[in-house]
């Protein structure tokens, strides 16, 4: 019996983890994939909105604004990728300036520092490559661009060091209430527990119907991206979105943390809460809105194309509170800027759990995360002092990003470590450069089977392992 | 020892026969520097037979003939480091020598110079992604 469980390990379930792990809590986190950080959490604009889009007043504005200002420190503290590069919002037409004071209403509203309009010249000496078309353009000084993956493991880690448990490759089939309790049937057995925090981004409205009857719906509204190599990773600095245009909702162009090059998100409504397929016609239009902001967009760079799914939901605004199920709190509906927010989600869903079981504070608690060492990164002097205690970071497994064989190996043996080819990926950027994987994919899936002892053949890219009839 | 007249760049057919005639014309102190863990190159994908017709006048796998290749190398005493990789070539400003940074577990990283570099790396084929291929990403692809 636990006193918290949590269904979903993205960014939001990691996040609230790490906030209950302050506390003599048992708190276990259970999720369907083989690994945290599967879902929209790993296919998205990784940007921390600074704030100034959400409607004030609202969940969305409050958690964005606080989670923006939190990820600094956060970043600091479990050493996670982060880096304030900015963001302008584009106008191309003198009739839509009103549009522009919107916003920067709204960001004084808001509470969101440092934001200002500025005009087409002064946006294009900022960032040379803008499209002459640009009039006039909002800028927003405290947006910034992060790692995802990096951020939802630190969180997933930070917690596990504090007690958590997590239940991977365990699919939550059917909630029941008993008394106080409450009876979660999954793949992997019953799980009991006091409170119960639905998490579980596009498929929320389903674990919240298991045991709720109030009406709560999400649709999956697909986005889709070109991402391309380092060599254009500097076009822009900033991230630059556009405000609406006669084409429909802008797309964003935008460095990655990592030095990329990032185009999309594409916005459409589909069914299929697992069709993670990019479209001609979504990429198409990707390169065509792209052009709209950025001249000269080396389209011809691109090394990958991916779709995130955005859990929206009915009510227009994140959907977190206690649901008419006591013990049962809904974080649902956590469609952008959920990522930015989630540091703050994990706070608020604390405080909804405080009203429903005591929390003590724990002693001892373990505030840091070191991450893995980003070889590349380091001075020669320190990349050497790591070969010699470890030959391992001396041997390069992944060419395009020049990661280790010692990096690999921590992603694998360190707690929660990657079982999967795309665990490893999001670990230590293996496989995520210009060659995408075709070169080191071999080497890591020879390590990952030697590590866990396993079949090569049983080495998965993602997901849980079939078990096949035929298997000896 | 850190400097050498000639560091050759990749250990695959065209590092190898740089590497022997260089040794021919009398340079001595050289170096093969490779990446993977054994000579080679591309041609150890390259299964299927038909090379060597014009050099060897037989027809021989693309392993085969890399083989034929190693072995001149080794009989002639050309050193090369395997399972080493380049991370960058700087000309110097104040000499005409160049500094070849590399990254091995045996040297860790390190700063070697040359006279001449060749650069004989071979090339990378455009991944997947830059057709654009919309659709699903599968496993084992
Ligand atoms: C195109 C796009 C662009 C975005 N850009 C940004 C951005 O730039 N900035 C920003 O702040 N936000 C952005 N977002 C939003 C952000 O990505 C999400 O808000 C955030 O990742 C949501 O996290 P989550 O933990 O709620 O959901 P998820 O990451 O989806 O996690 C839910 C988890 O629940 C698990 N689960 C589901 N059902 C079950 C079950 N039955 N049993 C067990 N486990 C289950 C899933 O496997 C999954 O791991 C973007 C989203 C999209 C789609």
């Amino acid at each position: 019996m636990y006193d918290v469980l949590i269904i979903g390990a993205g960014a939001v379930g990691c996040a609230a983890a790490m906030e209950l792990a302050k506390f003599r809590l048992s708190v276990c986190v259970v999720d369907k994939e083989s690994d945290v950080c599967e879902g929209t959490t790993k296919a998205n604009s990784a940007i921390a909105h600074a704030g100034f889009d959400a409607e004030p007043g609202t969940l969305k504005a409050k958690l964005n604004v606080r989670g923006s200002k939190m990820m600094p420190e956060l970043a600091e503290k479990l050493d996670f990728a982060y880096k304030q590069n900015g963001a302008m919002v584009l106008c191309f037409d003198e009739a839509d300036k009103p549009k522009l004071d919107i916003l920067k209403d709204r960001a004084v509203k808001n509470g969101v520092d440092k934001v200002s309009i500025i005009s087409g010249d002064e946006a294009r000496k900022i960032e040379p490559s803008l499209s002459d078309d640009v009039c006039a353009a909002l800028l927003a000084e405290t947006s910034a661009i992060i790692c995802p993956f990096e951020m939802t493991l630190a969180f997933a880690e930070n917690a596990y060091s504090n007690g958590t448990e997590f239940k991977l490759s365990t699919e939550v089939t059917g909630i029941d209430k008993q008394g106080d309790i409450f009876i979660v049937s999954t793949s992997g057995g019953n799980i009991e527990a006091k409170v119960v925090i639905n998490a579980a981004g596009v498929y929320a409205d389903k674990i919240h119907a298991m045991v709720c009857s109030s009406p709560l719906g999400i649709t999956a509204r697909r986005g889709e991206y070109l991402l391309m190599d380092k060599a254009a990773g500097n076009i822009v600095s900033h991230t630059v979105f556009q405000l609406p245009t006669k084409m429909g909702k802008g797309i964003l162009v935008t460095p990655t943390v990592h030095g990329n090059l990032l185009a999309g998100p594409t916005a459409e409504d589909i069914n299929d809460k697992e069709n993670l397929a990019t479209t001609k016609g979504g990429l198409d239009q990707i390169k065509a809105k792209g052009a709209l902001s950025v001249k000269n967009i080396p389209f011809g760079k691109v090394i990958t194309s991916f779709t995130g799914l955005r859990a929206v939901g009915d009510t227009g605004d994140f959907i977190i509170g206690h649901s008419d199920v006591k013990g049962f709190i809904d974080a649902a509906g956590i469609e952008s800027p959920g990522l930015t927010s989630a540091p703050a989600i994990g706070e608020y869903l604390r405080d909804l759990t405080g009203e429903l079981i005591a929390l003590e504070k724990k002693e001892n608690l373990i505030e840091t995360r070191k991450g893995i060492a980003h070889f590349a990164q380091l001075s020669a002097q320190q990349q050497n002092e790591l070969i010699k205690q470890n030959a391992s970071y001396g041997k390069i497994v992944c060419r395009c990003e020049t990661i280790t064989e010692g990096e690999i190996l921590d992603a694998i043996n360190r707690p929660l470590g990657a079982t999967t080819l795309d665990g490893v990926k999001r670990r230590t950027r293996a496989g995520m450069g210009r060659c995408q994987a075709g070169f080191c994919s071999p080497t890591t899936m020879a390590l990952i089977a030697d590590k866990l002892g396993i079949k090569i053949e049983d080495v998965r890219k993602n997901g849980i392992a079939d078990r096949r009839q035929d298997d000896e | 020892m850190n400097e050498y007249s000639l560091i050759i760049i990749g250990g695959g057919p065209a590092g190898m026969a740089a590497a022997l005639a260089a040794k021919k014309a009398g340079v001595d102190d050289l170096l093969i520097l490779e990446r993977d863990s054994v000579l080679g190159g591309i041609l150890n994908q390259c299964i299927h037979n038909g090379f060597g017709l014009h050099t060897f006048k037989e027809e021989l796998t693309g392993p085969e003939y890399a083989e034929r290749y190693a072995d001149m190398v080794r009989q002639q005493d050309i050193p090369y480091e395997l399972d080493t990789m380049v991370l960058g070539v700087e000309k110097l400003a104040e000499s005409d020598k160049k500094a070849v940074t590399v990254i091995s577990a045996k040297r860790g990283v390190q700063t070697l110079y040359a006279k001449a570099v060749v650069l004989a790396m071979g090339c990378r084929e455009r991944p997947r992604g830059a057709l654009n291929i919309p659709g699903y990403r599968p496993q084992g692809v």
